[in-house]
């Protein structure tokens, strides 16, 4: 515990010294691998896209670290658990190293973890819900006025809740790489 | 809820809101079969139930019988475990066997034949038994459509009036008459059903 402590407060010192609030918004696309375990029968795998926005809001210095956190919503274009798969909003917490090479951006890489929730429309239940890890690399482009152009892909990798199918379930992962592309404000 | 409305509002600008007509990976559950190995059967036996759930998309049908509820509809007549198997009750005739799981169900009718009474016989037919003797009695049944089966392994067994001695009644019959002298009450019975018969022991 005091080793949590410690570092904690190592890293609010670290993101403390030109650290600023900033809020966002932009949008994701990709393509999503699913595999979906039925019982009693061979897996079966898919391609699905994801298209979303994000709202994000986060504290630290664009030149070094900083903390954030996602809400996303959006839409695949194809069904994965029902006739009927619907709304999927989702909640990201990232840590960001940025880096200053004097060259007008800053690139970055992150980390993060998020959990999610698919509407569907399944006999049993009508959301299914996920957990993700992710890591991923983008840049800041400062615009100014306090605005910057945000360009980044991460790679997720995710594992859906379990659905019931009486005597057995049917497990479902995906992978994805995530594009974004977003406008972030700092005050 | 107020992002969330912000969200929703922008990624229909962005994402649209049109549905998907692909068929899903997934497999969902269709509904549930029940059926009986045996639609009648007498009451001091039993009735094993089966349960077969059906899927969506191309999942293999499965056998479900260990994960579902079942009840029955006069547990006068009979009564079902959790693993759907039937036993008879006191009375006879129909009743109905339901297997759910939510909102999914199905049931099955059997026809229970009733016990109406039943006879005590003894080895040999020999009531009066030396010390430490070991025996072997029998518990016929009759049931309501005048058909007689052997009901000894389906009857409880009670030894009345056996005072001090060590003599023993299995519930599968078998008597042991101890190492005291005197006489011993054997009942069976099954709900309202009962049989008895008094043996002597001797030295």
């Amino acid at each position: 515990m005091k080793r949590f402590l410690v570092i904690t407060a190592l890293c609010l010192g670290v993101l403390h010294a030109d650290a600023t609030l900033h809020v966002g918004l932009g949008g994701i696309a990709g393509s999503e691998n699913f595999r979906v375990e039925n019982p009693g029968t061979s897996d079966r795998t898919t391609s699905a896209t994801l298209q979303g926005v994000q709202l994000k809001a986060g504290y630290g210095d664009i030149r070094a670290y900083a903390v954030e956190v996602d809400l996303g919503y959006g839409r695949y274009d194809k069904n994965i658990f029902s006739e009927r798969d619907t709304d999927y909003i989702y909640f990201d917490i990232s840590l960001i190293k940025a880096f200053d090479f004097e060259m007008g951006f800053y690139p970055f890489f992150k980390l993060g973890f998020g959990s999610g929730e698919l509407e569907v429309r399944r006999t049993l239940t009508k959301s299914v819900s996920s957990g993700s890890f992710f890591a991923g690399l983008g840049t800041y482009l400062p615009l100014g006025l306090g605005f910057d152009l945000e360009a980044s892909v991460i790679y997720r990798a995710k594992s859906w809740e379990d659905v019931d199918m009486i005597s057995n379930q049917t497990e479902t992962a995906s992978s994805i790489f995530e594009p974004y592309i977003g406008i972030n404000y700092r005050f | 809820m107020y992002s969330r409305g912000i969200l929703i509002a922008a990624a229909w600008l962005l994402v649209g809101c049109g549905e998907n007509s692909n068929t899903p990976l997934a497999g969902d559950i269709a509904s549930i079969a029940v059926e009986a190995n045996a639609t009648t059967f007498y009451a001091t036996r039993n009735v094993q139930m089966n349960a077969v759930a059906s899927y969506t998309n191309g999942v293999p049908d499965s056998n479900v019988t260990d994960y579902i509820d079942w009840s029955e509809s006069n547990s006068s007549i009979a009564t079902v475990d959790i693993n759907g198997l039937v036993a008879g009750g006191s009375e006879g005739g129909d009743v109905e066997i339901t297997g759910s799981y939510n909102q999914f169900f199905d049931s099955a009718v059997i026809h229970v034949h009733a016990l109406t009474s039943v006879t005590l016989s003894i080895e040999n037919n020999e009531t009066n038994l030396s010390q430490e003797q070991t025996l072997q009695l029998q518990a016929l049944g009759t049931f309501d459509d005048n058909t007689t089966l052997d009901v000894t392994e389906s009857m409880t067994w009670i030894l009345g009036n056996a005072g001090e001695s060590n003599a023993t009644l299995e519930q599968n019959g078998t008597l042991y008459t101890g190492d005291a002298n005197g006489t011993l009450d054997i009942n069976v019975t099954r709900y309202d059903v009962n049989a008895s018969l008094t043996v002597t022991v001797t030295p």
